[in-house]
């Protein structure tokens, strides 16, 4: 059986990881900061526990999960088959950051950090590689997905 | 408590290290400990981080780990063995083995590029 959490603490956020080789069910305090999830492979639900209410995640459908409106409590993930899944996660309590995927051009911003989580996108003419991240400059940024899975991240709340 | 090395050798054409390591707060100094040879293939030399770590967990941890086992356990310090059935009253002035459940996580390689 497998199962292995990783961790990176970068300039401005960290990224946290979990990969799994079967259906697993897990528990976070309500410690856990993580303001986003990102399925790259698998399907499962997050919910808080006893409640029936549930969030599906699937790394070909939902696999961007906002998960902001947990914070504070106990979240329970429970995956349906073998799954990959990063969190971004802020390095205080409070700050905040806007997230979504990225799926075409955009201009950019000096807030911003743009993350490949899978695949091989291509951004200005350069091949990024899973994992691959880079903070953001106001100017155009030409995308070409190519499958990848981009997500670009914006500082709110703070400098 | 903090593990601390020391690369005594670097073998370049056979890709192999000499490392002694010891925890930092040792009352000998990190020369005193013999060394060990350790194949660079075995270790991951992505970065410092990646470099560390799988030098730590795989070789770092164990001979730490057996330099203490090494030592005399005082006789006041010898833990005493605990019942299945716990109740803390039971524990009060007992010398008693911490035992806990360690989470490991792993380095998560990532690169920062320009684009």
């Amino acid at each position: 059986m497998t199962y292995k959490r990783f961790f990176k603490q970068c300039e401005e956020f960290s990224i946290c990881g979990v990969i799994g080789d079967r259906a697993e069910a897990g528990i976070e305090g309500a410690e856990n900061t993580t303001l986003y999830h990102i399925a790259v492979k698998g399907k499962g639900k997050l919910c808080r526990p006893f409640e029936t209410d549930y969030i599906e995640m699937d790394a070909d459908g939902n696999n961007f999960i906002d998960e902001k409106a947990f914070m504070g409590d106990y979240r329970l993930y429970i995956s349906e088959k073998p799954f990959h899944l990063y969190g971004f996660n802020p390095l205080k309590v409070g700050q905040d950051w806007d997230g979504k995927l990225v799926k075409e051009s955009f201009f950019g911003d000096s807030k911003s950090y743009l993350i490949c989580f899978n695949g091989s996108p291509v951004v200005n003419g350069i091949e990024m590689q899973r994992m691959d991240y880079a903070f953001l400059k106001t100017k155009e940024y030409k995308v070409e997905l190519n499958d990848g899975l981009l997500g670009m991240f914006t500082k709110k709340n703070f400098v | 408590m903090k593990i601390i090395f020391k690369i005594v050798r670097y073998d370049e054409e056979a890709q192999s290290i000499s490392v002694k390591f010891c925890y930092e707060k040792s009352r000998k100094p990190i020369d005193e400990y013999r060394s060990y040879a350790i194949d660079l293939k075995n270790l991951d030399t992505y970065d410092y981080f990646t470099f560390s770590d799988s030098l730590i967990r795989q070789y770092g941890l164990s001979v730490c780990e057996k330099q203490v086992d090494n030592l005399d356990t005082i006789t006041e310090n010898i833990p005493t063995k605990i019942d299945d059935k716990f109740e803390v009253r039971d524990l009060i002035d007992k010398v008693v083995e911490g035992k806990y459940i360690t989470r490991k996580r792993f380095p998560l390689k990532m690169r920062r590029i320009e684009l």
